[in-house]
């Protein structure tokens, strides 16, 4: 599984990384090609070296993070390895104003850990780009049942108040659509009875009223 | 078109009155104005309690006049049917209202919802009687009230129609 990672980040860091080892590893190649099948291709880096360079690059940006100085050379995380870092519980404490509402994912658990404690560092740490961040912290965006609820309770907003009641629109994202209960539906028919019945009625009266009129002129 | 009893048509024979034949005439005229069936006075017309003469020949027969809204307080909602408006009994034979006894004072009507119907009723009393005044206008209901003092059928009726001072006459078609 990590191999797989590993070549994923291999190719997004290979800039990053520094260009000795991959001149070394070519004259290394170059100057002792018999050694095996697999000596031309350019040494790949492990994810154990990606999480280092990360280490040391965010210390430069860091010098005063006492938090994590008793841990030797990880003064983000405090964690000795990537396995580590990724292996420990999802919970919010950890970072600081970040909602983990829906991701389970990799890439944005780790853009989470690095935005929260550092300005990003100017390597291509960035898995996913700034404007998410905004997308995942706005609580007005209509994809986000939970945070309406919050609106709720904070806006005092009567027009979304009355049809989002106890739970999401059912019909998914659109604010602005009313879900009648059954109830609702079959008073709206007895109203309309009545007033039916109630505009006969007035038309009744008003035809006899009319009739009175005719019948009391001279023939 | 068919000419029915205008009572009939206008439902006062129905909503207030069983269906009885007329024997006395009732003649109700405000200020100039006499009042046939069906016809619409402002309220302004009949602010003030109307001349009321009644037909007969013995002044020795005694008839209660009783006047009433069964369209209060609207007439697609009447709870307070019927509402009563003046109430006179002991009035003699051919002569008005003013010799009898009034019970229940005349007060105006003034409709603020719908179109009312106002009901002048002529009962013949079995001889003089004491009526005992009622302790409120609305619900008031004249069958009965002519069952407890055996006031019998109607000898005579007669409706006006009222609106509010500024209603704009109901429907335009019918």
């Amino acid at each position: 599984m990590w191999s797989s990672g590993g070549e994923e980040i291999n190719n997004i860091y290979n800039s990053s990384s520094s260009q000795s080892s991959n001149t070394k590893t070519n004259t290394n190649s170059s100057s002792s090609s018999s050694h095996s099948p697999f000596s031309n291709l350019p040494r790949r880096r492990t994810m154990e070296e990606v999480w280092n360079d990360i280490n040391l690059s965010s210390m430069h940006q860091n010098p005063t993070n006492e938090h994590y100085h008793h841990h030797q050379n990880n003064p983000i995380i405090g964690m000795n390895n990537i396995q580590e870092f990724l292996a420990r519980p999802f919970s919010k404490d950890q970072q600081t104003g970040h909602v983990n509402v829906i991701s389970s994912n990799n890439k944005e658990v780790l853009s989470n850990a690095f935005g929260s404690n550092a300005p990003k560092p100017p390597i291509v740490l960035c898995l996913n780009s700034e404007p998410d961040f905004q997308y995942l912290e706005n609580n007005d965006h209509p994809l986000r049942p939970q945070s309406r609820f919050d609106n709720n309770h904070s806006n005092d907003d009567t027009s979304f108040a009355s049809p989002f009641d106890g739970f999401a629109s059912p019909s998914g994202f659109y604010p602005f659509s009313k879900r009648r209960a059954p109830e609702d539906e079959d008073n709206t028919g007895d109203r309309r009875l009545k007033r039916m019945i109630k505009n006969r009625d007035s038309a009744a009266r008003s035809r006899a009223r009319k009739q009175e009129i005719i019948s009391s002129l001279p023939l | 078109m068919r000419r029915g009893d205008p009572l009939v048509v206008g439902r006062v024979i129905g909503d207030v009155l069983d269906p009885f034949t007329k024997s006395i005439s009732l003649k109700v005229t405000y200020g100039s104005r006499e009042i046939n069936n069906g016809c619409e006075p402002k309220p302004s017309v009949v602010v003030n309690q109307p001349r009321v003469e009644i037909g007969g020949t013995d002044m020795r027969t005694f008839y209660t006049l009783i006047m009433v809204d069964p369209d209060a307080p609207s007439p697609s909602a009447p709870n307070l049917r019927e509402y009563l408006h003046w109430l006179v009994t002991d009035i003699p034979g051919s002569t008005g209202a003013t010799f009898g006894q009034e019970i229940m004072c005349y007060e105006s009507p003034r409709p603020t919802l719908g179109i009312h119907r106002f009901a002048f009723v002529l009962f013949q009393q079995l001889g003089r009687q004491t009526v005992d005044r009622p302790g409120w206008r609305q619900n008031f209901n004249t069958k009965d009230f002519a069952g407890i003092y055996n006031l019998g059928l109607p000898v005579a009726a007669v409706y006006y129609n009222c609106q509010r001072e500024s209603g704009t006459g109901g429907r335009t078609r019918c």
